[in-house]
């Protein structure tokens, strides 16, 4: 029996289980902002006695969802709580019955400023590799805009590495930008960075909360193999009208809100566009051939009964240049289209159920540099069904899921002996996670995923386990840890000889004979020393197998051919953060090592040996970054010092124009032969260590109808020259930016 | 609060300035490769052309005022020595070249030693054998087919038809271009020592210019042999070919310098270009 087929059996033999759940007493519900409809992540729900002792208690998961089992008959004081909210109390009686009591909480937002807690509470991961990222933190890393941008601060994560600030591609603890998966409202989006690297389609004003795991996610991510960003949007406010619009010289964007039908449906509408490409000449002296934008709109509808329904349209455009002195241009789009429905029921045996359906459309060209055009195209449809169940106090999640994605490239310009082409193909498959509580602290999560690709590949069933020990009542310290594979059917190819690339070519894995598979372990410990003052640290090691790269050549030529490596990645990172009052301050520092080992047919010849080990031009060592704030009346200053070790390049030892004899007597008179770069063995070499200091000062004015923030500040403070990546045809090195001042206005209703 | 504040800010500001200093940033870790050498001792030509270039620190070198190197040739049989006239060549956007020169011929079956040598007396060098003298192709058209035959020695290395032509397009005649077409797949030995091939070239032209229509204004055809000094690259992929320390006969440096006898017979005069 394949391995496959024993995945979907042990699946169909845990679903029935759901009806055994029904023989227990329960509270289940979705506890939402009053306001808006958005779940609360994280929300503590406890049932007490009627003098206030706590019976039971849980915390809403991702969904807003709790459940709490097992509740003798009697009568009991409901209450959650939420940071920044009022909390909610009420009576329940459970009746003996096998039954399952649905409490939805509306919570209403506190006209209290948030405590110093905050932080801590309403970001706590629970699972290892796992950020909870809120939109009051994202601000925290100061971007040239109005509105803060969630990729500046997920590039403040230790882990993370950006190769520059323009290119929009992110490494995530040495995984290649292609397996890094982004989901927005449940569906997935192929390039949500723009092509100035501090912006992203999720400006801080649409983003309700993010998952940001650097590893170790559960089975639910399934076709990626690094990293996966899970965004929430907000959904727009269900009873009062609201808008902001905010200018820089790099970008403008407008956000506007409304009800539809107030309290039961709204409207929001998202629109950014740069404006580098205007303003450069006069603003920085130098033309930055630099554009992008995006627009969203989502439609939100929520009821009473716990039953929930989102519709977004998504569209993004970005152009422009890498390297502004040369003709080398870059651009793509995306289109995306999602619904969500998600709900509970009293009377329904499953506690939690979800839907989503979406589209996602990315095209992607690049020419021009002597490289002749490159195009790719990807549409995606998925359909995604999800499950709730409790089995006393065991949570099971259970899902199922189809794709239908059709991909067309023309890369010949670059990898020579891909052919152009076009094909279609189906996956279909289930997944199966759980968590079973042990004892007082520890939890296990084993999860598994099983995929189907039709024939075109071999089916895959990936195990996935994780575990959490809270000793938070005891120590104030919670332990996770998670070990897992995780396989990406699709590969993102891109040439990544040096970092001056932003084309990536969806396709399937040439011959469908490899499909990229990794491995993660991790081990956290996360722990609060003291009200506001807490420090994580994680270790990680991962194994990749069959990782895409380009060939290595001794001639440093555009087109390549398509190779494969083995890896290994092994880091630790660590992040401390304090909080007192107004006063924020944060140290993350990442150290990794990541070790590809490659095997080419002309290594004997080359090196003498089949195989040759080295690290990849993503490998940053130590990655340093410090964040600091303060808020004094309407004041607001940030500070984000970041550090990033050099990143390996391949040095050039000299240039020569080469004959090759085979075709024919060297005519030294009639022709200059080829250009050639003597190449020292690839990756040898170590480019300058990258480091930055970008400030923020914010003031906020209240005017008669509308709040006015101004915002001054500067990028790369005392304006050091960092390299982006060397040019070894035109030797030059290719710089980000120097220093830029900038003043940002937003203008938002109060 | 504030003090610890202030302490804060002082030691922030330090660190900030300590790590600020710029980095020094070598990109080009120099080889030890002195000179690139390509070119062709002919034991039948009256001149010997060879590209001496420094192994260069840019991609394309274009600077003209580049000085030029000494460039000795030795008859090892006799120790005579030669000093080649340099000429500076200049192409397409703006690159510029030394090739060398030497007005004389070169004896068949000796040792050559070519050494070059730069202001700061650095050197390559390199030491070949010229081969045999080759007798000229002999060219039969019968039938339609051109048939090449003639005996060799040392190593048949080219076999190989030249051809000058121009494609015809809507707009009228293209540019003249210069494709040569080699013949040694399917060139037989034969056991007495000799070569037989029957020109193919057609599909080639066809292949290498896009279209079936276009005039030939010069075709010859081209046969070489060679000493052992000629690469042997026939089990190389071309990736492999392209590695600097694969093919290369030249001691602290890159390229080629090979023995040859060189013969070539005209198929088609030369015609003016349409």
């Amino acid at each position: 029996m394949s391995e496959l087929k024993k995945g979907i059996l042990l699946l169909l033999i845990l679903l029935p289980l759901k009806e055994v759940y029904a023989q227990n007493n329960a509270v289940r519900g979705i506890i939402t902002d009053r306001e808006t409809g958005e779940v609360l992540i994280s929300a503590t729900v406890s049932i007490q006695t009627l003098s206030g002792e706590i019976i039971k208690g849980t915390v809403t998961d991702n969904n807003g969802h709790y459940q709490i089992n097992n509740i003798d008959r009697g009568d009991y004081v409901f209450k959650t709580s939420y940071v920044g909210y009022q909390t909610y109390t009420d009576t329940i009686r459970v009746i003996n019955y096998g039954g399952a009591i649905l409490k939805n909480v509306k919570m209403s937002p506190s006209s209290e400023e948030l405590g110093e807690v905050t932080v801590s509470d309403r970001t706590r991961a629970e699972n290892a590799g796992q950020t909870r990222i809120q939109p009051e933190t994202i601000g925290r890393a100061p971007t040239p805009a109005g509105s803060a941008d969630l990729v500046s601060y997920i590039q403040s994560q230790p882990g993370v590495l950006a190769t520059g600030d323009r290119g929009g591609q992110l490494f995530v603890r040495g995984g290649t930008p292609a397996e890094n998966m982004v989901l927005m409202d449940g569906t997935l989006i192929y390039q949500p960075f723009h092509i100035v690297g501090f912006f992203s389609v999720f400006p801080e004003d649409i983003v309700s909360s993010a998952d940001f795991y650097a590893g170790g996610f559960g089975p639910k991510y399934s076709g990626r193999s690094s990293s996966v960003m899970d965004v929430r949007l907000k959904n727009g406010n269900l009873y009062e009208p609201g808008w902001s619009a905010s200018v820089s010289p790099f970008i403008s964007d407008l956000f506007v809100e409304t009800p539809v039908k107030q309290g039961k449906s709204s409207l929001l509408f998202s629109m950014r566009g740069s404006l580098i490409e205007e303003t450069s000449d006069v603003y920085l002296q130098e033309q930055q051939p630099l554009k992008f934008n995006s627009q969203l709109m989502k439609f939100n509808s929520t009821n009473n009964e716990g039953l929930g329904c989102s519709a977004l349209l998504m569209r993004t455009y970005d152009r422009g240049k890498l390297n502004f002195d040369s003709d080398q241009y870059f651009k793509w789009s995306n289109v995306v289209a999602g619904t969500r429905c998600f709900g509970t029921a009293q009377e329904s045996s499953l506690s939690f159920m979800e839907l989503n359906f979406g589209v996602s459309h990315f095209r992607n060209e690049a020419g021009g540099g002597g490289g002749g055009r490159r195009t790719s195209n990807i549409l995606k449809s998925n359909l995604d069904l999800s499950f709730v169940n409790y089995v006393s106090d065991i949570k099971i999640e259970y899902g199922f899921f189809a794709n239908y994605r059709t991909v067309n490239f023309d890369i010949l310009n670059r990898f020579a002996s891909l052919d152009a082409n076009e094909e279609s193909f189906l996956t279909t498959g289930l997944y199966l996670d759980s968590e079973i509580p042990v004892g007082k602290y520890l939890s296990l999560k084993p999860g598994l995923a099983a995929n189907s690709y039709m024939s075109r590949l071999n089916g895959t069933l990936e195990p996935r386990f994780r575990f959490s020990l809270d000793f938070t009542d005891v120590f104030n310290a919670k332990f996770h840890g998670a070990a897992g594979i995780y396989i990406q059917p699709m590969i993102g190819l891109a040439d990544l000889r040096d970092a001056g690339t932003a084309f990536t070519a969806w396709m399937l894995p040439p011959n469908y004979k490899t499909t990229l598979r990794t491995t993660h372990y991790l081990l956290g410990w996360n722990q609060t020393v003291t009200t506001g003052f807490d420090f994580s640290v994680e270790g990680y090691y991962k194994t990749i197998e069959d990782t895409p790269i380009s060939v290595w050549n001794p001639v440093a030529q555009f087109t390549t051919e398509l190779a494969y490596a083995d890896g290994t990645v092994r880091g630790i990172d660590a992040r401390l953060n304090f909080s007192h009052k107004t006063l924020y301050a944060a140290v993350g520092y990442g150290y990794s090592i990541t070790q590809y080992v490659t095997s080419q047919d002309h290594f004997m010849l080359w090196f003498g040996k089949e195989a040759q080990r080295y690290n990849p031009p993503h490998d940053r060592r130590h990655q340093l970054n410090i964040q600091l704030g303060y808020d004094w009346g309407d004041f607001s200053a940030n500070l984000n010092w970041i550090y990033g070790s050099g990143l390996p390049y391949t040095q050039p030892k000299g240039f020569d124009s080469f004959f090759n004899l085979d075709e024919g007597v060297p005519e030294v008179n009639e022709e200059y032969g080829t250009p050639r770069v003597l190449l020292e063995k690839p990756f040898q070499g170590n480019m300058p260590d990258f480091h930055r200091f970008d400030i923020s000062l914010q003031r906020k004015f209240q005017l008669p109808s509308a709040n006015l923030n101004v915002q001054v500040g500067a990028i790369n403070m005392y304006d050091q020259r960092n390299l982006f990546y060397y040019d070894v045809f035109s030797q030059r090195g290719i710089n980000q930016l120097p220093i830029v001042p900038y003043v940002a206005l937003k203008v938002e209703s109060k | 609060m504030n003090k610890a504040l202030s302490v804060l800010f002082v030691w922030v500001c330090l660190f900030l300035v300590s790590v600020s200093c710029e980095q020094t940033f070598q990109p080009l870790d120099k080889t030890d490769d002195v000179f690139s050498i390509y070119g062709v001792l002919d034991v039948h030509s009256d001149t010997q052309w060879v590209r001496v270039m420094p192994v260069g620190e840019t991609y394309l070198p274009q600077d003209a005022s580049l000085p030029p190197s000494e460039v000795r040739l030795i008859r090892e049989a006799t120790g005579e020595t030669v000093i080649l006239n340099d000429s500076l060549f200049r192409f397409s956007g703006d690159t510029y070249v030394w090739n060398y020169w030497l007005p004389d011929s070169v004896q068949k079956n000796e040792l050559y030693t070519l050494i070059a040598e730069n202001e700061e007396g650095e050197q390559s060098r390199v030491t070949l054998e010229t081969p045999s003298y080759l007798e000229p192709p002999e060219v039969v058209t019968r039938s339609g087919e051109t048939r090449v035959s003639g005996p060799f020695q040392d190593s048949l290395v080219v076999a190989a038809v030249n051809y000058l032509v121009q494609p015809i397009t809507d707009m009228g005649c293209s540019q003249e271009v210069k494709i040569s077409v080699s013949q040694m797949d399917h060139t037989l030995l034969t056991s007495d020592g000799g070569y037989f091939f029957i020109v193919r070239g057609s599909n080639a032209i066809r292949d290498e210019l896009g279209t079936s229509n276009y005039v030939i204004n010069r075709s010859s055809v081209e046969v070489v042999t060679a000493t052992d000094s000629w690469p042997d690259a026939t089990s190389l992929e071309e990736i492999e070919v392209a590695l600097p320390e694969v093919i290369s006969n030249i001691e602290n440096g890159t390229g080629v310098l090979a023995g040859v006898a060189r013969r070539e017979v005209i198929l088609t005069p030369r015609q003016p270009p349409c």
